[in-house]
């Protein structure tokens, strides 16, 4: 028996396959999209609704990435479901009805329900593998991609032209492109494993309790464990008034006590929320008003009130026969009970009132008594640096200030460099070398750069004047942070003018400048300072110098400054009696170290 | 892309009503707009102080259990800052607690809550002075005149530029195939229906409903009922490259998920307090007014005829081929 050609057989059935062409499948692929993600979202709009309430609620919610996978594996079974019936019912999706294409089985064209599952489980699957085995549509001669030749498919178009197939050269450049992104995937997906694994173990080593506080409403930096007799927001505050945290560690803890309606520390909120309106006078009253509206003045948040209004009432003016006993040789000795206080901010306070007032003796006793409060280890090593260096022992301020700048946050060591700078700059001007203020240069280098205050700008353009470096004040004025404070201050714009030697000013306008600044309301007392020094450095005659005197307590009313600016004076006017210490417009090494003694 | 073309854009003289309707909404628009007063509603933007306005509902919510709008929901942490931002939102949804809060005796910072109140006070008044307040419809003023006008006004170009196409394109199908009047008709009375909607769905709230989308959702869900048995153009859009864009001829019943269940689905899924800037409550209200008025017009026999036949000289115009 002799049978037909089979070969032949086949290939006649082949011509009569007519392949869905490329343009006709990504087109139904898109419509399929607009028909189905509407229904989709309707059938999904309960759990978008609550995944939406919690995503609001709290954005790092633990269950909001479980859910959001839970959705996720919602749409691959609907997808699922909606494409195998309309495959079973239909043998094409909407999308690939409408634009006249049908799947059909390889074998008998009808298809039977397996086919169209699993048909739509594998096409679901290429998603997951980012689309890649797509590509087999473009590479295989009968566009037949991975779900198509599993499910023993083909996707068949009812025009009157099907599609030839892609050609040799086409087939092979997609395979090897498809293989490329297979790599790639890959790839990807160890370096995701690998950073998953790392911030999983990240987060489980951060989640190891440290012992601070509990309540996120508190502000963490507040120690919990609080010393007997102190209040949580008091010893907030005066930790703000030290520097030693930030505004919105003491907002917290103010909010704190507002929302949970700790009506007995209303009082102190109130001074606090005061203290913070400093720039807002109009509402810091408002605060401290109500801080003695409810109460007499006689509770300890009024009277701190009082204190911040007017130093006068401040326990400095004790009798003399117990300010005498404070200021006792005795330095071990803490301050006596008639100047201590009930509350710690008021303890700062009157630290910063010691230091105004040039009562040195009595401030580092009164540091001394803060040290037994935990959480002022910084504010009380910078004081100490100033208070030494302000009762002229200026080795131990040097040890001090040595000791502590390294160990200070970033900010705490500018501010002390600042300071520590200005002083140096205000004692030998005309020196090249001024070690706190190459530190405080430093710090506005490099990558942790700290941002520029006022006082660290004038220091470094009076450091650099002083210098007489040309080079070095046109580096200061090449600083973004630099040029900010001068469009943000218009004052320290007008002192670099008077006090620049490439200034085209002449001497007299200089001087006029310096002067007006002075009288200035709202000039920062540190520019007025450094202005005073300036005029009492360029004072020829002692009758120009007794002028920049009377100045003095005019411009500034800082006992500290005051005090510091007439010894300048003294010295300035020794100077002008020996001409020879006069032309080098300094104060002479020997002086550097004299004891200066208690005002 | 993939919106209805039905038959696209025709003359004036063949849908008279249809641009009479855009020409006064582009009227009204033209009248009302310009530059927005200063208002409070960029203090209650900060975070600190939508976290105080929080705080301050919540003590509003526990002094008047009976003016309980919508649950606290059970997915947050009652004492963290997201809580009182989110209760601080639902505030400013809450008439009852804008119209009443001034006169509250709250706990707290005494003298925050004095400027609050008083940024509050504002905010209400700005409300009641913007054109808005005047046309548009709000839960605190139900005003009869403000059914029908809020349905010519506008809130910004692009809303009544994305309005106007779609109305352009229904409003012309529904008066080639009904006439002028019933158009106009339809279009108010789907307005209304959309307001009551939004009555009737959406929680108080100060901001005034206004545009036509109320009324453009009752057309579509009209002319979907009367030719449910066509197909009609569809414009799609995938890329600029050639064949992927043009005209396809497909069954009117494609209008549901495209228009309809888009709406249906943002209303379900919206959180009620954090309800956006568009009335879902008001398509549907529009929605179902199109339904019913269609089953009526079935029920009353009352088919679709092109009524419009052209004049000799314009017999010759060919439309597009994907029209035919």
């Amino acid at each position: 028996m002799v049978y037909g050609d089979l070969s032949d057989q086949s290939g006649s059935e082949k011509k009569q396959v007519r392949m869905a062409g490329l343009q006709d499948r990504l087109r139904a692929f898109f419509f399929d999209l607009f028909i189905f993600t509407p229904i989709f979202s309707l059938l999904l709009s309960p759990l978008t609704r609550q995944l939406q309430e919690k995503f609001y609620s709290s954005p790092i919610h633990a269950d909001i990435f479980f859910e959001a996978i839970f959705y996720v594996m919602l749409v691959l079974i609907l997808t699922v479901i909606a494409q195998t019936l309309s495959l079973y019912f239909f043998a094409a999706t909407p999308g690939k009805y409408f634009f006249k294409l049908r799947v059909e089985s390889v074998f008998h064209h009808r298809l039977s329900f397996m086919q169209c599952l699993v048909r739509s489980v594998f096409w679901v699957f290429e998603f997951a593998l980012f689309l890649i085995p797509f590509f087999e549509i473009m590479s295989h001669r009968h566009r037949r991609a991975m779900h198509d030749r599993i499910a023993e498919t083909r996707v068949v178009t009812l025009k009157v032209d099907g599609d030839p197939g892609p050609h040799p050269l086409e087939a092979r450049f997609f395979r090897n492109m498809m293989a490329s992104f297979f790599v790639l995937f890959a790839f990807w997906t160890f370096l995701q494993i690998k950073d998953l694994y790392l911030s999983s173990k990240q987060e489980v080593e951060a989640s190891v309790p440290t012992g601070g506080n509990t309540d996120e409403r508190l502000c963490g930096e507040v120690s919990e464990k609080l010393t007997e007799g102190v209040q949580r927001l008091d010893l907030a505050l005066a930790r703000y008034m030290t520097k030693e945290i930030g505004e919105d560690c003491l907002k917290k803890e103010i909010d704190f006590v507002f929302w949970t309606k700790h009506k007995k520390q209303y009082d102190l909120a109130y001074v606090a929320q005061g203290y913070l309106s400093e720039y807002d006078h109009e509402l810091q009253n408002k605060y401290w008003k109500q801080a003695c509206e409810d109460t007499a003045t006689t509770n300890e948040a009024c009277q701190l009130v009082s204190r911040f209004i007017s130093p006068k009432q401040s326990p400095l003016s004790v009798p003399a026969n117990v300010r005498s006993v404070a200021q006792s040789n005795d330095e071990t000795q803490l301050l006596p009970s008639a100047l201590r206080t009930s509350l710690l901010s008021e303890e700062v306070l009157l630290i910063q009132e010691l230091s105004k007032s040039a009562k040195y003796k009595d401030q580092l006793k009164a540091l001394r008594q803060l040290s037994l409060y935990p959480g002022f280890t910084d504010y009380i090593q910078s004081e100490t640096v100033k208070v030494f260096w302000s009762m002229e022992q200026k080795s131990e301020a040097r040890g001090a200030y040595l000791n502590s700048i390294l160990h200070l946050p970033t900010e705490q060591q500018r501010d002390l460099a600042s300071w520590m700078c200005l002083q140096q700059v205000a004692v030998t001007c005309g020196n090249k070398s001024y070690p706190a203020c190459d530190d405080l240069q430093g710090l506005f280098e490099g990558e942790s750069a700290v941002s520029w205050s006022f006082s660290s700008g004038v220091a470094l353009a009076q450091a650099a004047t002083c210098r007489s470096d040309g080079g070095a004040v046109k580096e200061i004025f090449a600083q973004k942070g630099f040029r900010d404070l001068l469009d943000k201050y218009p004052p320290l714009r007008s002192w670099m003018q008077a006090i620049s030697p490439q200034s085209p000013w002449t001497k007299e306008k200089k001087n006029a400048e310096l002067k007006s600044l002075l009288q200035q309301n709202g000039v920062d007392s540190v520019l007025k300072e450094v202005v005073l020094q300036q005029l009492i450095r360029q004072s020829v005659s002692a009758l120009e110098l007794e002028q920049v005197y009377q100045l003095i307590p005019r411009s500034l009313q800082s006992q500290d400054q005051i005090t510091r600016l007439r010894s300048q004076v003294s010295m300035r006017r020794q100077g002008l009696k020996n001409p020879t210490a006069v032309a080098q417009d300094r104060m002479p090494a020997s002086l550097q170290e004299a004891p200066r003694g208690e005002p | 892309m993939i919106f209805p073309w039905l038959k696209g854009v025709v003359g004036f003289s063949r849908a008279p009503m249809t641009y009479t309707i855009i020409f006064l909404n582009i009227m009204m628009f033209l009248m009302t707009m310009g530059p927005e007063k200063d208002d409070s509603s960029g203090f209650f933007q900060n975070k600190n102080n939508l976290l105080f306005t929080g705080h301050l509902y919540e003590q509003f919510q526990q002094n008047h259990p009976e003016m309980l709008v919508v649950p606290v929901s059970k997915n947050v942490d009652p004492t963290s800052d997201q809580y009182f931002l989110w209760m601080g939102a639902k505030a400013l949804r809450d008439v009852q607690f804008l119209k009443n809060s001034s006169n509250e005796k709250f706990e707290g910072d005494q003298v925050a809550i004095v400027a609050w109140k008083k940024k509050i006070s504002d905010l209400v008044t700005s409300f009641k002075e913007k054109p808005s307040a005047y046309y548009g419809l709000s839960s605190l003023d139900k005003n009869k005149m403000r059914w029908v006008t809020y349905q010519f006004m506008h809130a910004g170009f692009m809303h009544l530029l994305s309005n106007m196409v779609f109305f352009l394109i229904f409003g012309t199908a529904i008066e080639l195939l009904f006439g002028a009047l019933p158009l106009a008709i339809l279009y108010i009375l789907s307005g209304i229906a959309g307001a009551w909607g939004f009555i009737l769905i959406t929680p108080p709230t100060l901001a005034p409903m206004i545009g036509a989308s109320g009324a453009l959702t009752g057309l579509m869900a009209f002319y979907f009922v009367m030719e449910t048995k066509k197909r009609i153009p569809f414009f799609y859009f995938i890329s600029p490259v050639d064949g992927y864009f043009g005209w396809i001829h497909l069954p009117t019943l494609l209008i549901i998920p495209l228009c309809f269940l888009s709406d249906i689905t943002a209303l379900i899924s919206t959180p009620a307090n954090l309800a956006g800037a568009v009335a879902y409550s008001a398509h549907l209200g529009g929605m179902l007014f199109g339904f019913v008025a269609a089953i009526i017009c079935r029920w009353m026999s009352i088919e679709p005829q092109l009524i419009y036949t052209p004049p000799k000289d314009e017999s010759q115009i060919t439309e597009p081929e994907a029209f035919r």
